[in-house]
């Protein structure tokens, strides 16, 4: 069995498997054949003597470190982070506590600028003038009694009579147009035709 | 005096208290001077001037927190210009009253000579509060009047010309009508014509509706289309091809009315009235209103209303309608002159004069009335 064979695993499986990366079940599909395959147990254990010596050169430190430089240097990083941060934390902090501020003002200032509109409209008050005469027009009404024709208007009334008041020997004769009441009757007195007419527009 | 008696005499005289007191609230006319509450205004140039006025009983009362007065007068007016006149309007007005109505007082049929006087009685009974303003009440203004040339002088704020011009023709049409009976078929034969004329308008009283115009219509689920017939007498100007309207109960939409013109002479407007058949067969009539409507000798035009006509009976209940009928009631041509039905014109509510001519028969016979129709030839 070689390296070229398509049972060996890949090089990074074992990799995985040389550092005990990989999960249970790729490790248990390993193992048979590791156990077996000495290529890849030489793999295997290069791997491992790569990373040990790996470890080795990174846990060993460069003999120009100098400590306090380092220190000093981490100090002053720490401080320069600290200071940046206050100078960007009012603007984070205040940002709710400001805000609130200005905005009750501007809400303010709207209502304020409304109020102002509707108190001007309302005191030139075309709407209500508008209202007036349609409820004006629209409690006109016309209705004939046994006296006359009545033309009545928010509880108001006037009334053309047929004659005196007195009941006439010939009835009125009542003609209903659109918006007009006519009567006609004869005079008793003067013997005139009389023709009485109210006019609710 | 025991305390029985002295109760019983408290109780009656707490009774006379409140008798008296509610005969002051309620009912305690006193005597008016319309001269305070009547305003008559003549234009200067004016063929009409004011001779007297008799106020008469004009008594105000108070009505709860109402007043209501009681104006009658009879003015008694002078013909003081040079030609004859037939018919007078007077716009009525109560401006703290009723400020968004008018009124009028029209007589027609007259025969007023120059230099003549001639009476027009006012009736008026007017309800207000009981606080009020200390100007006039009623304010009476001329607003026009007709002349036996069919000229015409006024303010015309009521449009009363052209009623008053349909009125006078109407008159000539019906005496002469009186007149030719008279002629050919004698005093029984006038009779027989004033009778069937009384009879006419008794029937046209109980035919009576009430006609009330709303603005644009707008269809609703239980309205129908029907055709409505046209009572076109054989001398009409105008005839009507086809018309349609839509029903629905009491109300009629957007009447349309396909019209020719049959005349020679150009049309500037036209009045039409309405009959409304119910679904038990009976008839009611309704008058009309003058209209602008424009048509060219010998042409069609449609004449279309785009309103609701409400009919219902003189007590307020609603005619429901099965037929329309359209009756022509005048026709104004373009150069001032008028047409109306002949005499007796089916749908034509009796005219003035014969309204007039008849009440005459009635009150003092057939000689008065052959007097009447003399006088004014």
């Amino acid at each position: 069995m070689t390296r070229t064979d398509n049972y060996h695993p890949n090089a990074a499986r074992l990799a995985l498997y040389a550092g005990n990366d990989c999960g249970l079940l790729i490790k248990a599909q390993l193992w048979p054949h590791v156990t077996r395959c000495a290529d890849c147990q030489a793999e295997i254990a290069s791997f491992q003597s790569a990373k040990a010596g790996l470890v080795n050169v990174t846990s060993e430190l460069p003999d120009t470190l100098n400590w306090d430089r380092l220190a000093d240097e981490i100090t002053a990083n720490i401080h320069l982070g600290l200071e940046a941060g206050e100078c960007v934390a009012p603007f984070r902090q205040a940002r709710p506590r400001r805000s609130t501020l200005p905005v009750d003002w501007r809400a303010a200032t709207v209502m304020a600028a409304m109020l102002l509109i509707m108190a001007g409209a309302w005191f030139l008050n075309p709407p209500a003038r508008r209202a007036e005469v349609a409820v004006r027009t629209a409690k006109i009404e016309l209705r004939t009694t046994s006296l006359g024709l009545e033309l009545n208007e928010n509880g108001n009334s006037l009334m053309l009579m047929h004659g005196d008041g007195r009941v006439s020997a010939q009835p009125a004769m009542i003609v209903s147009s659109p918006g007009s009441l006519r009567a006609r009757y004869v005079d008793s007195d003067t013997g005139q035709i009389t023709i009485n007419h109210v006019y609710s527009e | 005096m025991s305390t029985r008696n002295r109760a019983a005499a408290t109780v009656q005289l707490g009774i006379l208290l409140l008798v008296a007191s509610a005969s002051l609230t309620f009912g305690q006319a006193t005597r008016l001077d319309p001269r305070s509450t009547m305003h008559i205004t003549l234009p200067e140039d004016s063929p009409v001037t004011v001779v007297s006025a008799d106020w008469g009983e004009s008594t105000a009362s108070a009505r709860g927190g109402a007043m209501l007065l009681d104006l009658h007068t009879s003015l008694s007016l002078r013909n003081s210009g040079n030609r004859k006149i037939r018919s007078v309007t007077l716009l009525v007005q109560a401006q703290e009253v009723t400020p968004g109505g008018k009124a009028s007082v029209s007589v027609p049929s007259l025969n007023v000579n120059p230099g003549e006087n001639f009476p027009i009685r006012i009736d008026l009974r007017l309800l207000r509060p009981l606080q009020a303003g200390n100007g006039p009440l009623v304010e009476i203004q001329l607003d026009g009047v007709l002349f036996d040339d069919l000229s015409f002088y006024g303010a015309n704020k009521l449009n009363c010309r052209r009623s008053m011009t349909v009125w006078e023709l109407e008159a000539r049409r019906d005496r002469q009508y009186f007149r030719h009976v008279l002629a050919s078929r004698g005093a029984e034969g006038l009779r027989s014509a004033v009778l069937e004329s009384m009879n006419n308008q008794a029937d046209r009283m109980q035919m009576d509706a009430r006609i009330a115009q709303s603005g644009r219509s707008s269809t609703t689920r239980s309205e129908r289309q029907i055709e409505v017939a046209f009572l076109n007498p054989q001398t009409s100007p105008l005839a009507v091809d086809q018309g349609m309207v839509r029903i629905a109960e009491n109300e009629a939409r957007s009447p349309r009315l396909q019209i020719r013109s049959q005349t020679e002479k150009p049309v500037r407007g036209l009045e039409i009235g309405w009959m409304v058949t119910d679904a038990k067969g009976r008839e009611f009539v309704s008058g009309g209103v003058p209209m602008e409507f424009s048509l060219q000798p010998r042409a069609r035009n449609t004449l279309v209303q785009d309103v609701t006509l409400r009919f219902t009976q003189p007590g307020g209940s609603a005619i429901t309608i099965n037929e329309m009928k359209a009756y022509l009631a005048s026709v104004e041509f373009a150069d001032g002159s008028m047409w109306i039905p002949p005499h007796g014109a089916r749908g034509a509510t009796p005219s003035p004069e014969e309204q007039r001519l008849t009440e005459l028969y009635r009150k003092k016979g057939i000689d008065a009335l052959t007097q009447e129709l003399q006088r004014f030839q």
